[in-house]
């Protein structure tokens, strides 16, 4: 069978569903047969294949009778199974919550039904979303699809498989520390991370409460676009920007942290993308940012007191059902302080504003997406090429923390491979409300590149 | 700042002591990592308050640094 969604964009996918040339119930059995030969990944807790098969049938029906509901019509996408959807249990990734049926669905899964999106199936996810593993003790140990040894990242995981390994063309993920852009950096695809309270969270379940987002994984950035402006709402039309004309673009490079305690082909990558850019028009700025030593510890206070507060009872009346590594964190999260947790929240408004100064003098900011590629499974420190080693959880959040605390807009897009094979990340951070100069950066370097085509 | 190039980039200033702790997955040990994580923030965020004499005199928040005394009562 042809390899459709490995082949096409969703706009190509749409014209080609419009010109008769194969039919929604084509792609739809691409996508489950696609999840059935990946099963050993761990990507998926529920597949829906009765109900998406029925689905692309009416939904072909539709479409041949003129009732054109948008470029997602028909197209099959994963939804993060934190994320309520009443087509099937929604477990959070918790066994607590196994056969869990909603009542309502999210809006962002609402939004995209409406589309005529074909949701086939809920993606795995680090237990209750707390954690960069996806090592899921009740619902399987997810494999990064490049080496399956390794972790595919998370808490989004399931996402970044099924989107690496084109099972769909699109998944949901939800980003509170980093959980969109990890994975996809991981996993070789495309991410992002929108700014803080412009896409609702109603019917996803709390990590943190005062930072969590809902996102897009995708395997190119024009995909990312698209189904970003179903989820706020633009169901039939949207103007899609332009990629962007380097000349001139001021690119912001952080000092003396943009590229220090790194694998050695990770800053490679990262300076290999940065000469593409500035060879191409772009013009590198290197500046400071007051607070970013702290930004990490700042969010690992946050991103550990909120969700200890949001499983408070839940943890004391089910702390057996929980994994050992989720349930540590949260008891972690008692052992902290109102005042060291103020401190951190204040810190956080600080950090904010160095970020709107710094975006008074540069467009965008890159950073590699993480310091490393994907850890064997079960490793909880990474060797860095100096010789020392970084542990995994706070690690990770090097970079994705920058954002995530500040509550500014931050794309992952694929920048090149390790000696291994496994892919490496970039990460634009964009100012407040400006995923369109994020979008337009990820379209000009995939012209300059062809990293997000490869497959695992 | 300055316009740069990559060899700007390259400088370094080592690696934060943060990132180089690895995640003991025992309750405790990830109660004293998060513990520690937590004061080194808040050493930093104490470096805000100005004081003398056992009283604040300034506060500073983001870019604005208060004098305490405006917000006293007379």
């Amino acid at each position: 069978m042809e390899n459709r969604i490995a082949s096409y964009t969703i706009a190509e996918l749409a014209v080609g569903l419009r010109h008769d040339q194969f039919k929604i119930t084509d792609l739809v059995e691409e996508s489950l047969q696609s999840i059935e030969r990946g099963n050993d990944l761990h990507a998926f807790i529920s597949i829906f294949s009765k109900e998406s098969r029925q689905a692309a049938k009416a939904q072909q029906s539709l479409l041949g009778n003129g009732y054109d509901l948008g470029p997602l019509q028909g197209i099959p996408i994963a939804v993060k199974d934190n994320i309520d959807d009443t087509q099937g249990a929604t477990t959070y990734g918790s066994s607590i919550f196994g056969g869990h049926q909603v009542s309502q669905d999210a809006l962002v899964v609402n939004r995209l039904k409406a589309a005529g999106a074909i949701i086939v199936g809920k993606t795995n996810l680090h237990e209750f979303a707390w954690g960069g593993t996806t090592s899921n003790p009740h619902y399987g140990v997810a494999k990064n699809p490049w080496d399956e040894s390794r972790i595919p990242a998370g808490s989004s995981g399931g996402s970044g498989i099924a989107v690496a390994k084109r099972m769909v063309c699109a998944a949901l993920g939800t980003d509170t520390g980093g959980s969109i852009r990890l994975p996809a950096a991981m996993d070789g695809v495309c991410g992002i991370r929108p700014t803080l309270g412009d896409l609702s969270i109603d019917g996803i379940f709390p990590v943190a409460w005062t930072m969590d987002t809902v996102g897009p994984l995708c395997s190119n950035a024009e995909d990312v676009e698209m189904l970003l402006a179903v989820m706020k709402g633009k169901l039939h039309s949207f103007t899609p920007v332009r990629p962007s004309n380097l000349t001139g673009l001021r690119i912001g490079i952080i000092k003396d942290y943009a590229i220090t305690g790194l694998q050695a082909a990770v800053r490679t990558a990262f300076e290999d993308a940065l000469a593409l850019l500035q060879k191409h028009g772009a013009e590198l700025v290197v500046l400071p940012l007051p607070g970013v030593e702290e930004v990490v510890n700042a969010q690992l206070v946050v991103d550990a007191v909120e969700p200890s507060a949001a499983h408070y009872q839940l943890m004391r009346d089910h702390a057996d059902d929980y994994g050992a590594d989720v349930l540590s964190r949260l008891r972690a999260g008692c052992d902290l302080t109102g005042v060291e947790y103020v401190q951190a929240q204040r810190f956080r408004l600080r950090f904010r504003q160095e970020m709107e100064q710094l975006f008074r003098q540069v467009d965008v900011v890159l950073t590699p997406t993480l310091p490393f590629t994907a850890p064997h499974i079960g490793a909880t420190s990474v060797p860095i090429s100096d010789g020392s080693t970084v542990s995994t959880l706070s690690g990770n959040m090097k970079y994705t923390a920058i954002p995530s605390m500040s509550g500014v807009p931050a794309m992952s897009i694929p920048i090149g491979f390790d000696q291994d094979g496994l892919p490496i990340g970039m990460q634009v951070i964009a100012p407040a409300h400006r995923e369109d100069t994020a979008l337009g950066l990820a379209k000009r370097y995939q012209q300059l590149s062809e990293f997000h085509k490869r497959l695992p | 700042m300055g316009t740069g190039t990559i060899n700007d980039v390259r400088s370094t200033s080592g690696e934060p002591d943060h990132f180089k702790t690895p995640l003991n997955e025992d309750s405790a040990g990830v109660s004293k990592i998060w513990k520690d994580k937590a004061e080194e923030l808040s050493d930093y965020v104490s470096h805000w308050v100005s004081y003398q004499d056992g009283m604040i005199i300034s506060v500073q928040d983001g870019f604005n640094e208060t004098d305490a005394s405006s917000n006293q009562r007379s």
